[in-house]
């Protein structure tokens, strides 16, 4: 191997040169290719390259190509030629009473699952917060539906909620509580729905909001058992101000996905009944695949993008705000 | 007993009692799925439900012997693993560029990638594959599908590469290591209980995914959450058939992530705590 390091007069190691490892590797007749100098040189550009490229073909280039495609009247099949249109197809959306509807059930389903998600997930992360045997097993219970394959237990879900012979209506049986139609009533079909987002979703806040719980010093709240603080203010004044952090997080991280949601919905109602779920996600599935209004479909999903990039934009705002505190 | 033990012992009974309803909760619709899977043609519409029968596999052999399941889950294996495997090697550079340079842009981009939604990439990406006379192909899932491993194999293993000491490779270069092989022979395997975590979950979200996969392939590639989609849709939905289905589609995640669970939320959070 290489020299050791020899000590220098001032008692601190001398470490040796690059340039002597090089000569040293050199002397032992493995000369250096001139390439690997250079590319030595521009790792900083080099290693993130070829993950720009591909964010480029597969991400970059086709959004250039829908809003090309959104400018027209495109039809799917390659042989019939399009029209261009201009703005054609978004001034079509925005007076579309279709599209401001798809835009209120996206936020009314948006609303009702992350808010069942964050208020069951935060008190499923206090129970598990409590230390008890089989604790491990419930964490990896709480695992499970955020990885199950999401169509598949969509599918399960959807004979769960069954009118006739499901689940949920055997169950409500017990409480005496009258049968409901579940995603197949139009008044209930987004809270059914949202039902089945937080079953996948509110372990995840659960899981965040608990590590919060961790970090919590137990001092604090000792402390402040002993001045003789109830359950119900130890929650407000303590337990609260000092999780909030992972709270606007997790709710910020899950936000976003929820207002993409497609696989459950698109099982379950692909939003129906009376179009009653049909969010704008799966309003520009079906504009696209179903009626085959490329151009106007393209329209409606740079639309939705924009939509998400600005929710994004605020979300961050108010997380940076919260940072900060 | 006092009257404050009695307290103590009720709060402790009213704990465990909720922890077993969430608990029930998150796994009702697995208990569903496996009992469906496992019963008896003639049970499956009764009502009240039967939980107490003989258990067959029935369903399980007519799924493999109606369709073709197995080529089902060899084109989601291949794709999977396939996206999981390219977007790795691209992901890993970027990862580790990220870990020692600090690129803040980079990982602004990713974060953006991650928001985009896919549906909107829907268009596009059929009117290309079209044109290039590639419906119904492996390369345009497997590409698609890189848009969500390249953003999981960078986000989840920064935190591995910054936690590799930088003197680990100054004391390579010094031995006369270029910088590409300190990145292969140090950082790189010091980080491979990082990516393989890593590299299961990417894989599991795109064993999972459905919606590029409904409209990107066609019966020669069908991928197995479209061909379990494909039971609902049939005249007669075949209850027993669609849970043993959902179950063979299952259980492969379920075991990976159960040995992959402490990264998983990691992986999801990503980028998020900073």
């Amino acid at each position: 191997m290489n020299q050791p390091p020899e000590e220098s007069g001032s008692g601190r190691i001398r470490y040796p040169e690059r340039a002597e490892g090089l000569a040293y590797q050199a002397a032992r007749g493995r000369p250096r290719a001139a390439w690997t100098a250079l590319v030595d040189r521009h790792i900083r550009l080099l290693f993130p390259l070829p993950s720009l490229l591909a964010f480029l073909l597969v991400l970059g280039f086709p959004i250039g190509f829908m809003l090309y495609v959104s400018l027209h009247d495109w039809p799917i099949s390659p042989r019939i030629p399009s029209i261009f249109l201009g703005v054609g197809n978004y001034a079509a959306l925005l007076t579309n009473p279709r599209f401001w509807d798809s835009l209120w059930i996206t936020f009314y389903f948006t609303a009702l699952a992350v808010g069942g998600e964050l208020v069951f997930g935060f008190a499923v992360a206090l129970l598990i917060h409590r230390e008890f045997r089989g604790r491990g097993l419930v964490r990896v219970a709480l695992i499970m539906p955020m990885a199950a394959t999401p169509v598949a237990m969509s599918l399960i879900w959807n004979m769960m909620m069954e009118p006739s012979l499901g689940m949920l209506n055997y169950l409500l049986s017990f409480v005496r509580a009258p049968r409901l139609l579940w995603a197949a009533d139009p008044r209930w079909a987004v809270p059914s729905l949202a039902l089945i987002d937080i079953w996948f979703w509110t372990p995840f806040i659960a899981l965040i909001i608990s590590a919060g719980l961790q970090t919590i010093p137990e001092e604090i709240v000792e402390s402040a058992r002993l001045d003789g603080a109830t359950a119900l203010s130890l929650f407000r004044h303590i337990t609260l101000p000092l999780v909030r952090a992972h709270v606007v997080m997790a709710v910020i991280l899950r936000t976003i996905p929820a207002l993409k949601t497609f696989d459950h919905i698109f099982v379950i109602t692909g939003g129906g009944p009376l179009r009653a779920s049909e969010t704008l996600n799966l309003y520009t599935f079906l504009e696209g695949f179903e009626f085959f209004h490329m151009g106007y479909s393209s329209a409606l999903a740079l639309t939705l993008t924009l939509i998400i990039l600005v929710v994004s934009a605020l979300l961050a705002r108010l997380r940076a705000r919260e940072w900060s505190y | 007993m006092t009257p404050a033990q009695l307290r103590r012992w009720i709060g402790v009974v009213l704990h465990r009692l909720a922890v077993l309803l969430v608990t029930g909760f998150f796994l009702l619709p697995f208990f569903i799925m496996i009992t469906n899977a496992l019963k008896p043609e003639v049970y499956i519409n009764a009502y009240p439900p039967v939980f107490i029968f003989q258990p067959t596999f029935h369903h399980f052999a007519e799924v493999f012997r109606r369709y073709p399941f197995v080529s089902y889950m060899l084109n989601s294996a291949v794709i999977s693993g396939s996206a999981t495997a390219l977007g790795f090697v691209i992901g890993i550079p970027a990862a580790y560029a990220i870990a020692r340079y600090a690129l803040r842009r980079l990982v602004t981009l990713i974060l953006v990638v991650r928001m985009i939604p896919y549906v909107s990439l829907l268009i596009p990406w059929y009117l290309m594959a079209q044109k290039a006379n590639m419906v119904d192909t492996y390369p345009p899932m497997i590409l698609t599908h890189l848009l969500f491993t390249i953003p999981y194999a960078a986000m989840i293993l920064i935190g591995f590469f910054e936690d590799i000491p930088m003197a680990l490779e100054e004391a390579a270069w010094i031995d006369g290591c270029s910088r590409v092989e300190a990145f292969l022979k140090i950082a790189l395997p010091l980080t491979l209980p990082g990516i393989v975590a890593a590299a299961v979950i990417a894989f599991t979200y795109s064993w999972n995914n459905f919606l590029f996969a409904l409209v990107l392939t066609g019966a020669k590639t069908k991928t197995l959450p479209v061909a379990v989609y494909g039971f609902l849709t049939a005249d007669q939905v075949d209850w027993g058939g669609l849970s043993a289905a959902a179950a063979l589609i299952t259980a492969p995640v379920l075991v990976f992530v159960f040995f992959a669970q402490r990264y998983l939320i990691r992986g999801l959070v990503a980028g998020a705590i900073k």
